[in-house]
């Protein structure tokens, strides 16, 4: 039994593959669906994790040692990316709050949001 | 062996970011669906790596495959971190949370979540009748609002100002009186002269009482001068005394139609200079009163004199209606007008035309020209100029960044009236 197991290893790491792969599909209906934007943002973190295993275990199926570096790469971007995400969010918190004290101090409406972001 | 081991590790490993997806899909909200995903998910992910590791047996992949390892652990903690907090403060809904919430009172949670927030701005908006769909301004300007951005033409018959009002602050206030006198006298308007005092300096200062002691000394040591300079100029001065936040106090009550003067330098501690750990001495909230006021501001040195006036011309109706200010009040004795920067064919007829009306030359300056320094406007159109019509202040808004003027930043080594209306 280890022998056909050990004859098809390529084939059981793409079988590992297509289920992360799935996963990564399942993952991306939280980006679609939401609701909030921090549940979206979640979702992209997540995927990123996966994407890293994905190119994990596409290196084995493969092969080819550089998509670890892929792997190493997107871990990088990610820390900076969920950070600027937050950060992004917390602005736009921020900048609404005042966008509303402004739309309610005056009537009937308050200038555009783009207005306020400059 | 290995191969069985690594190819077990791999399999609890995307066991486990299935089950964070299947968790992050299914959990009711924010921070339980941010529960899953980041720990189960860097579990996950990072079984998943140790089990290439493994595989490979190689130095080359170990190390890459390793370091992706290391940071990812070294990483997600501070990224969740800084998602859920940012998640907290947005309003995202928290299931079930109830009463129970240890955070209360420490971070800012409005009731509503954000998008709802956006969702309802968004509506109102689009509430606003057709045919008006250019949002309100933010500062509500009557006059604009009666105008519509293109009447340029008819613009100088309506806003005019009715009350000019200076900042007397610091030593240097008797000579801003004596120009702000000037500029009264000249548009025949009634002169108020606002002493603010800083009270967040004074409080920001070891011996609170003593500072305010120091600076009402200051002040009425110069009152008498204001006095005089009154019955000088034949002009009355309103006089009044404030204390509370000095850029608040003199942007005024926000009437487009009062004039501001202020000192190119100078702030609400009266220069008395007393440093505090929590405030900076320099008077950095001085550039800031234009953008808080709604009329406008001259930044007015001590000498009133006669020469060109130089324009940074972008075509808004902010540096239009500066223009008009200074031709029709006469705030100068200008002789030239020069605009810089790109204007096109209709602005310059109109222009050229507003000019021969107030007998002036008018020059153009190709916006290409080369400033010196970064600064605003070329030396060209800068020389001997007595004064600018601009309509942003230069950036960042501080009186003096890394020991340069903010003046300099206009033009290097060129000190003059700064028009500003927007």
């Amino acid at each position: 039994m280890v022998e056909s197991f050990a004859s098809n290893w390529d084939m059981l790491n793409t079988i590992l593959l297509v289920i992360v792969v799935g996963a990564f599909a399942l993952a991306s209906l939280r980006l679609i669906k939401g609701p909030s934007y921090a549940d979206r943002f979640v979702a992209i973190d997540m995927m990123t994790g996966l994407v890293v295993a994905i190119s994990a275990l596409t290196a084995l199926a493969t092969g080819r040692n550089e998509f670890l570096d892929v792997a190493f790469a997107l871990a990088l971007i990610a820390f900076v990316a969920t950070a600027a995400f937050a950060a992004f969010l917390e602005r736009k918190v921020q900048l609404t709050k005042r966008e509303k004290a402004q739309s309610q101090a005056q009537t009937p409406v308050a200038g555009s949001i783009q207005e306020a972001t400059q | 062996m290995i191969e069985i081991a690594s190819f077990l590790v791999k399999v609890v490993g995307v066991a486990f970011l299935l089950v964070a997806t299947i968790g992050m899909l299914r959990f009711e909200d924010t921070l339980q669906r941010m529960h899953a995903a980041t720990k189960a998910g860097t579990l996950g992910a990072g079984l998943v790596l140790v089990g290439t590791m493994m595989n490979k047996g190689n130095l080359d992949a170990t190390l890459t495959a390793g370091l992706t390892l290391l940071f990812l652990i070294l990483t997600i903690p501070v990224a969740s971190h800084l998602l859920a907090r940012a998640a907290y403060v947005s309003g995202a809904r928290l299931a079930g949370i109830g009463d129970d919430d240890a955070l209360r009172g420490v971070l800012d949670r409005p009731e509503t979540s954000i998008e709802d927030e956006l969702t309802k701005l968004d509506l109102e908006r689009r509430a606003l009748p057709e045919g008006d769909a250019t949002p309100a301004p933010l500062v509500a300007d009557p006059v604009l609002a009666e105008l519509g951005e293109a009447d340029f033409a008819s613009l100088k018959t309506v806003i005019t100002p009715e009350r000019v009002r200076f900042a007397a602050v610091g030593d240097a206030a008797p000579q801003l009186a004596r120009r702000a006198a000037g500029l009264a006298a000249r548009t025949a308007l009634p002169l108020t002269a606002v002493v603010a005092v800083d009270t967040g300096y004074v409080d920001a200062t070891q011996n609170s009482a003593e500072t305010l002691r120091l600076i009402r000394d200051k002040v009425s040591h110069w009152l008498p001068d204001l006095r005089s300079i009154s019955d000088d100029m034949g002009v009355p001065i309103d006089l009044v005394y404030e204390e509370g936040d000095a850029e608040a106090l003199m942007a005024g009550v926000g009437d487009v139609r009062e004039f501001l003067v202020l000192p190119t330098d100078g702030w609400a501690d009266h220069g008395i200079g007393i440093e505090t750990p929590h405030a900076t001495k320099e008077p950095d909230g001085l550039l800031r009163v234009a953008g808080m006021h709604p009329g406008p501001v001259m930044y007015a040195v001590d000498e009133q004199k006669a020469g060109p006036v130089a324009v940074r011309f972008d075509g808004s109706y902010d540096i239009w209606r500066g223009l008009d200010l200074a031709i029709v009040e006469g705030l100068w004795t200008c002789n030239e007008l020069r605009i810089f920067g790109f204007v096109d064919g209709p602005s310059r007829r109109e222009i050229e035309r507003r000019a021969e009306e107030a007998k002036m030359a008018v020059r153009f300056f190709a916006p290409d020209l080369a400033t010196r320094e970064g600064a605003m406007f070329p030396d060209e159109a800068i020389d001997g100029a007595v004064a600018v019509i601009v309509s942003e202040l230069p950036r960042p808004l501080r009186t003096r960044w890394y020991g340069v003027f903010w003046q300099d930043k206009i033009a290097p080594d060129w000190r003059g009236d700064v028009l500003i209306w927007t």
